[in-house]
């Protein structure tokens, strides 16, 4: 089936890769992942939930 | 894809997800119709050789596609399809929420793998979905064949759906000794990953393989990078940043490595060693065993379902002149050996599961056919229920009645065997509910109930006076 990816979820991939994914994580990743971080601190909090959305 | 004998001609009630797809019944053949994408991605790893290796050994269900001639005689009225697919049919459906911990392990290992070989081939996969893999007895098949697309490159888009169904609640499991079979049942697309998080919350957590990236920063990232762009978008930027077919293949590997390395134990549960120390006598033993034995030979049957399997001995025993068993019980500390050593003998006849008759699967899913009943699958020719109905009737308090309907329901043959109150299993069941509670509990009451819905072919009381054994056939 066609499911929706999740974007959070395939940056973590990348994560998950280990060294292969790192140029992918420094590149664009780490910019959300630290946005999760902080929370505060300039970084735009999008929370539109991705959960329950793969039924296609 | 449900079993061989769902009403014909149907279009499948789970077979909508995915819109390029759809499996339909029609004279007693499993058939898949697929759109132009979906017949192009069919032409293209239908030429890989690890598709048809995978196909040969039984990983990926056996499938052919039909000539245009046979095609057209099986597409319904209204529907025009390129190509039709026959898939060999699974003789008995389950799911994740019925199976142990090493068939789900088992089952996301072939995932991987076969998302490793397709990724070695140029092609990729579009899901990471459980119920894309069945069990044809012991050996996990994986049935879902328009998974299999034309690589485009970037992430697997499948990653946030094998974490929900294969990955978290294997994790489940594994480091925290919970069952992740209610959840299953419980949530048709799985245990989504802040829910996991919250559960994986005692600071030693963090300690445990693989939880950090793919809980702790996953539920992180997707509740907060979600929303802004589409998900199809944000591929595109990771493929522009350099997410190559590599890092997917090393994520892959990364993600084998953590769930190959899982391990549970079963621990101490009710009736790990029943067959050691229950309270049959060697001739009780025999008698049963011959008794089954005989009452199950010479018809040839098709499907049998050893309900109260326990370690399967008497499912072994069915096996013989059966097609297919399923061997159910409540207690995965019993089905989860059982399994182990059916995988190791490669049996591909009898089919364990963690099913508890008080509370067997219901539908779930949409409008709750998507993933059917225990019941409502597929028909089973004969049932045996050995040493079985005093647990319902004095554990479940279910009248003997009620249990007697039951039985019925079904229009099968049924090998029963009945458990006398002065039976040492009866008497420790009856210590724990108040005295009197089950003044019917008696071989008589049952004979009479029996007697009116079904026709007694054999009964014999075993020879330690206490239990006896039925054939029964519906009446009408």
């Amino acid at each position: 089936m066609y499911v929706d990816s999740g974007s959070g979820s395939m940056i973590i991939s990348a994560v998950v890769a280990g060294a292969a994914g790192a140029g992918v994580v420094a590149k664009m990743g780490m910019r959300r992942i630290t946005g999760a971080f902080k929370k505060d601190k300039g970084a735009p909090e999008i929370t539109a939930p991705t959960t329950d959305t793969e039924r296609q | 894809m449900p079993a061989a004998n769902t009403p014909r001609t149907d279009v499948d009630p789970g077979s909508f997800r995915d819109p390029s797809s759809t499996v339909f019944y029609a004279g007693g053949d499993v058939l898949r119709g697929l759109s132009e994408e979906a017949a192009a991605d069919w032409a293209a790893m239908s030429k890989a050789p690890f598709f048809a290796k995978a196909m040969e050994s039984g990983k990926v269900v056996r499938t052919e596609a039909l000539t245009a001639a046979e095609a057209k005689k099986v597409t319904p009225k209204g529907r025009t399809w390129p190509v039709v697919l026959k898939h060999e049919p699974i003789p008995f459906i389950s799911y994740a929420y019925e199976w142990t911990f090493s068939q789900l392990q088992d089952a996301a290992l072939l995932h991987l793998d076969l998302l490793s070989d397709a990724l070695d081939a140029g092609l990729s996969m579009k899901d990471g979905y459980v119920y894309n893999v069945q069990f044809h007895g012991a050996r996990p098949t994986f049935i879902d064949t328009p998974s299999f697309e034309r690589s485009a490159g970037g992430p697997w888009p499948g990653y946030r759906q094998f974490c929900r169904t294969f990955l978290f609640p294997l994790m489940l499991t594994a480091y925290k000794d919970v069952s992740f079979r209610p959840f299953l049942r419980g949530q048709v697309d799985g245990i989504d990953p802040k829910q996991m998080r919250n559960i994986m919350s005692s600071p030693l957590d963090v300690l445990k393989g693989g939880v950090v990236k793919n809980v702790l920063l996953h539920s992180m990232v997707e509740q907060r990078s979600s929303g802004a762009k589409g998900s199809r978008a944000v591929g595109e930027e990771l493929k522009e940043a350099g997410f190559s077919t590599e890092v997917t293949k090393a994520a892959v590997k990364s993600l084998r490595k953590l769930v190959a390395g899982m391990k549970w134990d079963t621990g101490d549960t009710v009736w790990k060693d029943y067959r050691k120390v229950n309270s049959y006598s060697d001739e009780d033993t025999a008698t049963k065993q011959t008794f089954v034995d005989s009452a199950l030979s010479g018809h040839g049957h098709g499907l049998v379902w050893d309900l109260g399997a326990n370690d399967g001995a008497f499912s072994r025993i069915a096996a013989r002149h059966a097609d297919y068993v399923v061997a159910a019980d409540f207690d995965e500390g019993a089905i989860e050996p059982l399994y182990r050593q059916l995988r190791s003998e490669k049996s591909t006849n009898i089919l364990p599961l963690v099913v508890d008759l008080q509370d067997p699967s219901p539908g779930i899913g949409w409008r709750n056919t998507e993933r059917p009943a225990f019941y409502d699958r597929k028909k089973p020719d004969v049932i045996m229920m050995l040493a079985l109905l005093h647990h319902i009737a004095i554990s479940g308090n279910v009248p003997l009645p009620q249990i007697v309907d039951w039985m019925a329901s079904f229009g099968s043959q049924i090998v029963v065997e009945f458990v006398h109150t002065d039976d040492v299993q009866t008497k420790r069941l009856l210590a724990n509910k108040p005295e009197g509670l089950f003044p019917d509990y008696r071989v008589d009451v049952f004979e009479k109930l029996l007697g009116e819905k079904f026709s007694i072919e054999k009964q014999e009381v075993l020879p330690g006076t206490t239990r006896t054994m039925y054939l029964v056939t519906p009446r009408g």
